[in-house]
C-alpha cells in the first residue's frame, strides 16, 4: 500500500480536508468536541470542497442538538456532584443577604407606587373639567306655572318645575305611594315652596325621565298625579322627584346643590 | 436547496425556529377526528386579524375628540375611499368577533374542554372573553352616537352603584363629573392599545397552553394514550397539512358569509350598529329606549333582571344587578372545577348533564332575546326565570356530574 503522501489541509479548528491514495476526491475530516467524523465529499474542486464541509458541519450541528443538549445536562450534573463539597458557612453572609433583599423589595415597591401616582392621578378630572362643574345661574321669572326648565350644569341636564297649587295639593297624598317621602326636605324637596330642583337624571341607570304633569291616566299608571317616567326601564316619580314603590330606580332624583336669590336661581351653589 | 437549508441552519443555531415551527405548527399532533365546533378557534384568529388592520387603518382618519369624532366616522363613511368598507368591516368583525367566541366557548362546555388538564386553556379563553366585552364596550363608545353616549353611561353608571367608593371611582373613571371628550380619549388609547395588547398576549398564552396538553376531540378519547414508533398518536394527524388545509373551506364560507354582511346588511337592522348611533350625542336627551348591540343582550337582560336589593345590607336593588351581572360571567372561570364528571364528552355524560346543557342555551338565547327589547312587567318575569336557568346549570354541576350515570368512553377515536 504505498503512494503519494496524504495531504492535509487546514480550513478552521476542527475542520479539514485530505485526500486519500486511491480517491480522486477530497475527504472531510470534522472534529466537534472530540467526536470525529470523516466522509468523502465526491468533489475534486477544492473551494466547492471547502463549501461542502461547512455544510455538513452545520447539518451535524442541528441534528445532534438534542444529543449535545444531552450531554450538556449530563456534563453540568457531573459537574454538580463533583462540586458538592459544601461551600463554608462563613463565607455566605446570609443575614446580610436577607436585609439586601428587603430593602431592595421595599425600594422596589416604593418606586413603583410612586410612579403609578402621576399616572393614576392623570385620570382625575383636568382644572378645565373644574372649571366647567362651577355654578350657573336661571332667573325663574319666565317659568310660567306647571312649565318645566331644562338647564345644564356640569352638563348634567337640571329639571326647575314651577309647581301648581293643584300639584302642591298632590304631594302630600302620595307619600304613600312614594319609596322615600322624604318630609324633612318640604313638600317641594326644596327652601321654595313653588319649585323643585332636581337631576334629570335617572337613579337607576342615568337614562333622562321624562317630564309628564298630566294629571290623567297612564299606560304605567291609571292613577297618575303627575310627575317624571322614565322610557328606560319603566321607573316613577312624583313631581318632586320622589320614586315611586317597585320601580328598578332605587333612590329619589337627586336634588343638586342650590340656593335662591329672588328671582334668580343658583345652581352649583347651596 | 442548500443554500436554503444552510440559511436556515444558521438561524437555527440563533433562534429555534424550526423547532417551534415543527411543535407548533407542521408537526403538532391534532385528532384526526373532530367536527365542525373545532374551526371555530382557527376562525376567531381571522376575525381578530381583521379587527387589527381595519383598526389601523380607522385609526388614520379618525379623530378621538368630542367636538371631532362623530364628524371624523361621517368623513371615514362618505370621503375617505373604501372608508365605509374598513368601518363597516369593524363593526361587523366585532359581531362576527362575539358570534364565533360563544359557540367557540359552547363547544368548550359541551365536549367539557376545560376538563384536567386544560384548565388554563379554558381560564385564558374567559380573560378573552372578558376583554373582548371591554373592547366592544370601549369601541362602541368611539363614533360618539347618542348609543354610545348613553349605553356607556348605563354602564359607567354601574360603577357609580358600588358602596362608599363607586362615585369617586366613576368620576375617576370618566375624568369629569360626566362622560365627556376625557372619557373618549382615554378610551380610544385603551381600545386601540391596551386591550389588544393583553389580548394578543393572552391568545398567545391560550396557544401554548393547549398545544402543551394538546387539543381534544367531540368524543373526549384521550388520543396520547396509544403511539406509533415515531410518537404520533395513533389517532394524530399532523396539524400541516391536515388542520390547515381542512381549515381552508371553512374560511372561505366564513368570508363569504361576512362580506355578505358587510354589503347588505352592514347594521345588522339595528343589532350590529344601532340607528340612534348615525345621530351625534346629546348630554341632554336620551333615546326612548336604550338597548345594547346584540352580543351583550344576554348579560344586559341579568343586570335588568335584578329589580330588588337587599336593603338590611344596604345593597341597592342597582348594586345587587351588578353583582349578579358580574357573577354571570365569573361562574364561566370556574367551571373547570364544578365539573366532576369521569367523562368529558356531553356523548357520554348522563341526562342531567344534557337537560343543564339545554336549560343553559336556551335561557341564553331567551336573556339575549330580552336584552334587545325595552322592559314590561311580563319581560321582566321571564327575564328572572332565565336568570335562575342561567345560573343553575353551573351551580348544580358539582351534584349531577358526580352522581349521574355515564357510558363507557371508547379507547380509540
Ligand atoms: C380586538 C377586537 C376589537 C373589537 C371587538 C373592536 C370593536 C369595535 C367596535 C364595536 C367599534 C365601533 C364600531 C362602530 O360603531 O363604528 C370600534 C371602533 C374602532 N376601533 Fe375597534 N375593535 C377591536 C380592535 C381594534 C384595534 C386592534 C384597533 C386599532 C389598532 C381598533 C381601532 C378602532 C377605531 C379607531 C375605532 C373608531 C372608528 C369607528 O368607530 O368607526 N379596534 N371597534
Ligand atoms: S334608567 Fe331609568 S328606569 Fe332604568
Amino acid at each position: 500500500m504505498q503512494g503519494k503522501k496524504a495531504k492535509h489541509i487546514h480550513i478552521s479548528e476542527g475542520m479539514s480536508l485530505y485526500t486519500r491514495d486511491r480517491s480522486p476526491f477530497y475527504w472531510g475530516y470534522i472534529n466537534i468536541d472530540g467526536e470525529v467524523f470523516k466522509k468523502s465529499l465526491k468533489t475534486d474542486d477544492k473551494d466547492e470542497a471547502i463549501k461542502l464541509l461547512t455544510l455538513w458541519k452545520d447539518e451535524i450541528l442541528v441534528e445532534g442538538k438534542k444529543v449535545l443538549a444531552q450531554k450538556i445536562n449530563v456534563s453540568a450534573k457531573k459537574t454538580l456532584i463533583s462540586n458538592t463539597k459544601p461551600i463554608p458557612k462563613e463565607k455566605v453572609n446570609t443575614t446580610r443577604r436577607k436585609a439586601l433583599q428587603i430593602t431592595s423589595s421595599v425600594v422596589g415597591a416604593v418606586t413603583v407606587a410612586g410612579f403609578a401616582v402621576p399616572f393614576l392621578s392623570a385620570w382625575q378630572p383636568s382644572e378645565r373639567a373644574k372649571a366647567l362643574g362651577a355654578s350657573v345661574k336661571y332667573d325663574l321669572s319666565k317659568l310660567e306655572p306647571g312649565a318645566m326648565a331644562v338647564v345644564e350644569w356640569r352638563r348634567t341636564p337640571i329639571f326647575i318645575v314651577h309647581q301648581t297649587s293643584e300639584a302642591i295639593k298632590n304631594l302630600p297624598s302620595l307619600n304613600q305611594k312614594v319609596a322615600n317621602p322624604a318630609l324633612e326636605e318640604g313638600v317641594s324637596r326644596t327652601t321654595n315652596d313653588k319649585f323643585s330642583v332636581v337631576k334629570g337624571v335617572c337613579t337607576h341607570l342615568s337614562c333622562a325621565p321624562k317630564y309628564h304633569p298630566e294629571i290623567e291616566p297612564k299606560a304605567w299608571d291609571e292613577d297618575w298625579k303627575g310627575g317624571f317616567f322614565c322610557p328606560c326601564h319603566g321607573s316613577k316619580f312624583d313631581l318632586a322627584g320622589r320614586v315611586y314603590k317597585n320601580v328598578p330606580a332605587p333612590t329619589n332624583l337627586e336634588v343638586p346643590p342650590h340656593s335662591f336669590e329672588g328671582d334668580t336661581l343658583i345652581i352649583g351653589e347651596a | 436547496m442548500a443554500s436554503k437549508n444552510s440559511l436556515m441552519s444558521w438561524i437555527d443555531r440563533r433562534l429555534p425556529v424550526t423547532e417551534n415551527l415543527e411543535r407548533h405548527l407542521t408537526k403538532h399532533p391534532v385528532p384526526s377526528k373532530v367536527n365542525f365546533f373545532y374551526l371555530f378557534g382557527a376562525l376567531l384568529m381571522v376575525v381578530f386579524m381583521i379587527q387589527v388592520i381595519t383598526g389601523i387603518w380607522l385609526m388614520m382618519f379618525y379623530t378621538n375628540t368630542e367636538e371631532g369624532a362623530f364628524a371624523s366616522v361621517e368623513y371615514i363613511m362618505r370621503d375617505v375611499e373604501y372608508g365605509w368598507l374598513m368601518r363597516y368591516m369593524h363593526s361587523t368583525g366585532a359581531s362576527a368577533f362575539f358570534f364565533l367566541m360563544y359557540f367557540h366557548m359552547f363547544r368548550g362546555l359541551l365536549y367539557g374542554s376545560y376538563q384536567k388538564p386544560k384548565e388554563l386553556v379554558w381560564l385564558f379563553g374567559c380573560f378573552l372573553l372578558f376583554l373582548l366585552m371591554a373592547e366592544g364596550f370601549l369601541g362602541y363608545v368611539l363614533p360618539w352616537g347618542q348609543m354610545s353616549y348613553w349605553a356607556a353611561n348605563v354602564i359607567l353608571s354601574l360603577f357609580g352603584a358600588i358602596p362608599f367608593i363607586g362615585e369617586s371611582l366613576q368620576v375617576w373613571i370618566q375624568g369629569d363629573y360626566v362622560l365627556s371628550g376625557a372619557t373618549l380619549s382615554r378610551f380610544f388609547a385603551l381600545h386601540v392599545v391596551v386591550v389588544p395588547l393583553l389580548m394578543i398576549a393572552l391568545v398567545v398564552f391560550h396557544i401554548f397552553a393547549l398545544h402543551e396538553v394538546g387539543a381534544g376531540n367531540p368524543e373526549g378519547v384521550d388520543i396520547e394514550k396509544y403511539r406509533d414508533k415515531t410518537g404520533m398518536p395513533l389517532d394524530g394527524k399532523p396539524f400541516h397539512p391536515y388542520k390547515t388545509f381542512g381549515a381552508l373551506p371553512a374560511i372561505g364560507i366564513f368570508f363569504i358569509v361576512f362580506f355578505a354582511i358587510v354589503y347588505y346588511a352592514p347594521t345588522g337592522g339595528g343589532y350590529f350598529i344601532e340607528k340612534p348611533n348615525f345621530e351625534e350625542a346629546n348630554f341632554l336627551k336620551t333615546p326612548e329606549h336604550i338597548a345594547p348591540v346584540w352580543y351583550y343582550a344576554p348579560f344586559y337582560s341579568i343586570l335588568r333582571a335584578v329589580t330588588f336589593g337587599i336593603p338590611f345590607l344596604g345593597i341597592t336593588s342597582k348594586f345587587l344587578g351588578f353583582i349578579i351581572f358580574a357573577a354571570s360571567i365569573a361562574i364561566l372561570f370556574i367551571v373547570p372545577w364544578l365539573d366532576r364528571s369521569k367523562v368529558q364528552s356531553i356523548r357520554y355524560k348522563g341526562i342531567f348533564s344534557k337537560i343543564a346543557m339545554i336549560m343553559f342555551a336556551t335561557s341564553f338565547i331567551t336573556l339575549g332575546y330580552l336584552g334587545t327589547k325595552p322592559v314590561n312587567e311580563i319581560r321582566t318575569l321571564i327575564a328572572q326565570i332565565c336568570t335562575i336557568f342561567y345560573f343553575l346549570p353551573f351551580i348544580l354541576m358539582p351534584i349531577y356530574t358526580k352522581y349521574e350515570k355515564t357510558l363507557e368512553v371508547p379507547d380509540r377515536l
